[in-house]
C-alpha cells in the first residue's frame, strides 16, 4: 500500500467519534475503496514524474484547464445545485446540516475555479479569465463524468451524495498529497494547497453522513448503490489537476 | 491617465468575495498566492487605480485607495 495512502487512512479515515451500524457500513465499503485508491495514488505519483521530466512548464497550464474544466461553475451548478434540490422542503429540517454542508462546497468550489484561472493568468497562458470560455480544454472532460446532472438522477435521494463524497473527495485529497509529494512548485502549491484543506472537509461530509445517516438497511441502501456505481472499471477518476492521469 | 493612485485590500475587513476580481477590468485582483483562506490580492503592477472594484466592494473599508508615488508637477 502507498504511503501516503496509509497516512490518510490512519489519520482520516479509521478515527471516528460515532459506533455503530452506520461506522461499520462505511469500514465495509471502505475496504472496497482501497484498491483504487492506491491505484489512484500510485497514477497521480507517476503523473507527476512524467510532468516533470517532460522538461517543460506546459504541465501546469494543463493541469489548471483540466481543473477549470471539471471544478468552479460546472461542478457547482451541475452537482452541487442538483443534489441541494433533491431534498425536498419537507425533510430540509432533517437534513439541514448536510444542506449547510452543499452550501459551503459550492462556494469552495467557485473558489477552486477561480484558482485554476489564477495559474493560467500569473503565468501569462491567458491575460482574461473569459478567454477559457473559448477553449474546450477548459469546458470539457475527457471521459465520462461523475460530475454531470444525468449522472446524478439515478442517486437523488438525499443520502446518495454520502458515497460519492466518501469515494470522490478522499482521492482528491489523496491525488493532491501524491502531487505535492512530487511538485514542488510555487503555482501548483497555490493551486491545490487550500483545496487540500477543502476537498478533506468534503471527504469528511461523506464520512459524516455515512457515520450519522447509514444506520438502517434502508438508509444504506441508497449510499451503497452509489458505491457500486462509482467502483465499476469505468468509474472516473479526479482530474487532471488534481492527480488523475487524463 | 493613472496618477499614481492604487488599490489595497485590507484584509482585516475582507470578506473574500471576490466582487473586486469580478469587475476589475484590468483583472488585477487575484487569489492571494498559497493562501488557504482564499483571500485576495490586488497586484500593484497591474492596478490603474481606476476605483471601479471600490463601488462594488460591500464592506465599508476594505479596499483603500492609496498613493503608489507623489506625482511631479
Amino acid at each position: 500500500m502507498q504511503s501516503i495512502l496509509k497516512d490518510f487512512l490512519d489519520k482520516w479515515v479509521y478515527p471516528t467519534g460515532f459506533t455503530g451500524a452506520g461506522v461499520e457500513f462505511r469500514l465495509r465499503q471502505t475496504e472496497r475503496c482501497l484498491p483504487l485508491w492506491d491505484k489512484l495514488v500510485g497514477q497521480a505519483i507517476q503523473a507527476a514524474k512524467k510532468d516533470l521530466q517532460s522538461g517543460s512548464a506546459e504541465y501546469k497550464a494543463i493541469r489548471a484547464r483540466a481543473g477549470y474544466a471539471a471544478e468552479g461553475p460546472f461542478m457547482s451548478l451541475k452537482q452541487m445545485s442538483t443534489q441541494i434540490l433533491s431534498v425536498s422542503v419537507s425533510e430540509q429540517a432533517k437534513y439541514i446540516d448536510l444542506q449547510r454542508m452543499r452550501a459551503r462546497q459550492i462556494w469552495d468550489e467557485v473558489k477552486h475555479g477561480q484558482l485554476h484561472a489564477d495559474v493560467l493568468l500569473r503565468s501569462g497562458s491567458i491575460k482574461r479569465e473569459e478567454e477559457l470560455m473559448d477553449d474546450p480544454r477548459a469546458n470539457t472532460q475527457p471521459k465520462l463524468s461523475y460530475f454531470g446532472m444525468t449522472a446524478m438522477f439515478p442517486h437523488i435521494h438525499p443520502l446518495a451524495r454520502a458515497g460519492q463524497h466518501y469515494y470522490n473527495e478522499s482521492m482528491a485529497c489523496l491525488g493532491i498529497a501524491a502531487t505535492l509529494s512530487i511538485i514542488d512548485d510555487d503555482l501548483v502549491r497555490h493551486q491545490l494547497r487550500s483545496q487540500e484543506a477543502e476537498e478533506m472537509m468534503h471527504f469528511m461530509e461523506g464520512k459524516y453522513q455515512i457515520d450519522a445517516y447509514a444506520l438502517t438497511p434502508e438508509n444504506q441502501k441508497p449510499i451503497k448503490e452509489v458505491f457500486d456505481f462509482l467502483l465499476r472499471p469505468w468509474a472516473p477518476e479526479p482530474s487532471r489537476a488534481l492527480g488523475g492521469t487524463q | 491617465m493613472n496618477d499614481g493612485t492604487k488599490v489595497k485590500i485590507i484584509e482585516t475587513l475582507c470578506i473574500a468575495c471576490g466582487l473586486c476580481r469580478e469587475v476589475c477590468p484590468e483583472r488585477a485582483v487575484h487569489p492571494k498566492m498559497q493562501d488557504i483562506h482564499h483571500m485576495y490580492e490586488v497586484i500593484e503592477s497591474e492596478c490603474t487605480g481606476c476605483g471601479d472594484c471600490l463601488s462594488y466592494c460591500p464592506v465599508p473599508g476594505a479596499l483603500e485607495e492609496y498613493q503608489r508615488f507623489t506625482p511631479l508637477g
